[in-house]
């Protein structure tokens, strides 16, 4: 509110036209001079003076401050000091020898008295109407402040209509513009929105105030009427300006009476407004969780709190809806509650009221058999309300809330709730959803630790030496694998290779694969045959494995310097032994299968008994070839099983290559198989080249 | 392709478990519910026919090793029959003909437990 250049000179003007007209009156008065032309032109000037000032006092305008009782409070200080003035000023006059009726002034101070009460009332007429564009265009709304110019417009019309006085014609057209313009002051009772939101203290409030005001501007209004010695100045002053005073003063009467009567009529509905206003606060709120917050917990009792809050019920608390895939059956769990406990409602069973929720949506329990219909014969309340939680077509739960009076809950409290469940639903299910993929990501992180771990147990290089080369290949098919392939040198000479499966799949298979690692590093040392290892083996396993798991072994022990090699096999795929065959450059292939039962299907006795070895001498170019059944079981997309034969007859065709070459040429072909299908099984083969 | 079905039926002081399709990991569960459900009646005979089973694996061969304590210690057996070629190759890799009779027809087994 910094006085500029501009408004100084609006200040300056306004003051020079005064002071001319102060001098014209005081020649008026002095020689008696009653001209209506010269009063008319007269009667512009002053409209210009007071054009200016307002023009000035623009300045002054607030920033709009939303607030509508502090602008109340505004104005019954300066309708205060407006009534103030004009019954003071009055009674100066009046003092001062001065008579009501045709108003003239008789003496020089009397003149300045005149014009400074003008000026005064025309200031305070300014700050008012300012003050009221404030609260008017609060909530603005395009029509209201057309409406508020238009009333300012045909004022303005009615006053410069007055300039005129004699003429009996502008004097109707003058009195037009009143009408309309008190008619347009009516109007504003449609536009008292700003009553609606206050509070209901506000609303008292703002009833006191509007009566105050009513008061003050109907007495101001009446004390300026001709009839009295103020409006009589004003009228002597500057007709146009007490006839804008007049409707001004009108307005502020008719809209201060209405302010008030409209009040009165929102009295009653404040308490519904400021619920409702509270439940959207609440809605904004559970939004603002449910687009934060993460923690199921959390927003399940930020729901179950809000709920509580917006309909004031005893109880509020939340199932939620538990499935077991495995065995499709479903299970409830009370998982927040508000004013209530687990403890309290663990004594009842919902059970009726679930299956009600989930045939007919909501269930409304409000009198005392409908309860024992319910079974809830001795719930501690006379209403119970609940709604089904549901997100994306999914049913995750049930929201209750329970109030201790029948008849509780209206329809406006019942859709509420059901809007609140709506939204909490999808919260709920999106915490829950993120607190499954976070466990997701660490069982996730956990397989590939086992992945990593597992690959450690697995042999980086298979021994060679200058008699023999050896290569192998091993992948799982999922995350952890159930094969096993190891070698161990059990002294000088002599070499243990080993090759294994694991009954089923997954952790469980994993982890006696890891076992199996151990049995054969501990025992292969140890034992002085392949019977004898396999015989200790099949005991270690017997005595761990359950009963419906067993391991395949076979277990070859090669002498590395005679090529003699020695085969027990326990229930596993067959070795392959693809030699040179006389000088035609042929491949024979046979297969090395001596008897014997996988690890963990029989007691040591029996094992014993039925195991069989097989003894044979490699020679210059024999190929030996441990697998597991992961590749013969692999399938092309046709379905069809790659199978032995076309192993075999593989092996005889890559069987000049040397065992890494060899690995080569089984990869390719498995993929040029399989083309892409996924693997069901894991896949492990060994290659072992006698030079 | 990868059903998988169990029936079973009394003949005589024996249960003929007939199996269809494909038996492995997934399927595997299937077939120990109906083998507890013979425990639980004390049906310990039983002759299980292979003929319509395409295809098993190891986590199939499984289930037969899990009951077979309990059906002996009760007198009883699982006796084996009717197996397809690939089938039977599963289980004779393994050493199954060590632990349990396999016949090559369901009639065989029946008479066996019915000349006791």
């Amino acid at each position: 509110m910094r006085l500029n250049f501009r408004n100084s000179l609006y200040f300056v003007a306004a003051g020079s036209i005064a002071t001319l007209l102060l001098v014209y009156d005081w020649i008026r008065i002095s020689i008696n001079l009653e001209d209506p032309v010269l009063n008319g032109f007269r009667s512009l000037f002053t409209i210009a003076a007071f054009a200016f000032l307002y023009a000035a006092m623009r300045i002054f305008r607030t920033k709009k401050s939303a607030k509508p009782l502090e602008i109340l409070r505004k104005l019954v200080a300066y309708g205060f000091f407006s009534a103030a003035i004009i019954s003071t000023w009055g009674i100066m006059l009046e003092n001062r020898g001065a008579s009501s009726g045709n108003f003239m002034p008789s003496n020089i101070m009397q003149l300045l008295a005149t014009t400074a009460f003008a000026f005064g009332i025309a200031a305070f007429v300014i700050f008012l109407l300012m003050t009221m564009s404030d609260i008017i265009y609060i909530k603005p709304d395009r029509k209201v402040r057309r409406r508020f110019e238009l009333f300012i417009i045909f004022a303005l019309a009615a006053s410069f209509l007055s300039v005129f006085d004699g003429s009996s014609f502008l004097s109707v057209l003058r009195d037009i513009a009143f009408g309309v313009s008190v008619f347009i002051a009516l109007l504003h009772i449609v536009s008292m929105n700003w009553i609606v939101f206050l509070t209901k203290k506000e609303k008292y409030k703002s009833l006191v105030h509007s009566f105050v005001l009513m008061v003050l501007f109907g007495y101001s209004y009446a004390s300026i009427g001709p009839a009295n010695l103020a409006g009589g100045v004003l009228g002597f002053y500057s007709p146009p300006m007490s006839e804008f005073a007049k409707i001004a003063f009108l307005f502020l009467t008719i809209y201060f009476s209405l302010a008030f009567i409209v009040t009165i009529f929102h009295i009653p509905t404040s308490g519904v407004f400021e619920k409702k206003k509270r439940e959207l606060d609440s809605y904004q709120n559970l939004s603002k969780v449910i687009t934060n917050v993460m923690d199921t917990s959390e927003v399940l009792n930020n729901t179950v709190a809000v709920v509580g809050a917006v309909t004031q019920a005893n109880k509020v608390w939340i199932e939620l809806r538990y499935e077991d895939d495995g065995t499709s059956t479903e299970e409830y769990r009370i998982s927040a509650t508000h004013r209530t406990s687990q403890y309290e409602l663990s004594t009842f069973d919902f059970g009726e009221v679930r299956k009600a929720v989930r045939s007919e949506k909501r269930v409304i329990v409000q009198d005392a058999d409908e309860f024992v219909k319910f079974n809830l014969k001795n719930f501690p309340a006379k209403s119970l309300l609940a709604v089904p939680l549901t997100a994306h077509d999914d049913y995750i739960g049930v929201l209750y809330a329970a109030h201790e009076m029948p008849y509780a809950f209206d329809d406006e409290e019942i859709s509420t709730v059901s809007a609140f469940a709506d939204t909490a639903a999808v919260a709920i299910q999106n915490s829950l959803l993120f607190t499954k993929s976070i466990e997701n990501e660490r069982l996730q992180h956990e397989l590939r630790i086992a992945h990593e771990m597992q690959l450690k147990l697995l042999p980086t290089s298979l021994p060679s030496s200058d008699r023999f080369e050896t290569d192998f290949l091993s992948f799982p098919a999922f995350e952890v694998g159930s094969d096993y392939i190891d070698c161990s040198r059990i002294d000088g000479r002599r070499y243990a290779f080993v090759v294994g499966d694991v009954s089923g799949k997954g952790t469980s298979a994993a982890f006696y694969m890891a076992y199996m690692k151990g049995v054969f590093q501990s025992l292969s040392a140890s034992a002085r045959s392949p019977l004898e290892f396999m015989m200790a083996a099949n005991e270690a396993v017997g005595s761990t494995l359950q009963k419906n798991f067993f391991i395949t072994l076979i277990y070859v022990m090669l002498d590395g310097e005679t090529g003699e090699a020695s085969v027990v096999r326990a229930g596993h795929t067959p070795g392959v032994l693809i030699s040179p065959d006389g000088e035609a450059g042929e491949m024979n292939c046979r297969l090395i299968r001596p008897a014997g039962a996988g690890l963990g299907l029989e007691q040591s006795d029996d094992f014993g008994r039925h195991l069989g070895e097989e003894k044979f001498v490699l020679r210059h170019n024999d190929t030996l070839v441990l697998y597991t059944d992961g590749i013969t079981d692999q399938r092309n997309p046709g379905g069809e099983d790659f199978g032995e034969q076309r192993f075999y007859d593989l092996l005889k065709e890559l069987s000049d290559g040397s065992p890494t070459e060899i690995k080569g040429g089984i990869i390719r072909a498995l993929a040029e198989f399989s083309q892409g299908t996924d693997a069901v099984d894991d896949t492990t083969v060994l290659i072992l080249k006698w030079r | 392709m990868n059903e998988f079905k169990v029936l079973t039926r009394d003949s005589g002081n024996a249960v003929i478990m007939e199996l269809h399709g494909f038996l492995d990991a997934h399927t595997a569960p299937d077939l120990e519910k109906t083998f507890s459900e013979l425990m639980a009646k004390g049906k310990y005979n039983i002759v299980v026919n292979f003929n319509s089973l395409s295809y098993i694996s190891s986590a199939g061969l499984g289930v037969f090793m899990a009951y077979i304590d309990e059906v002996r210690n009760n007198r009883g057996d699982i006796k084996l029959a009717g197996m397809q070629q690939k089938v039977f190759n599963v289980f004779d890799l393994l050493g199954f003909p060590f632990l349990y009779e396999i016949y090559k027809d369901q009639d065989e087994a029946l008479k066996k437990f019915n000349n006791i």
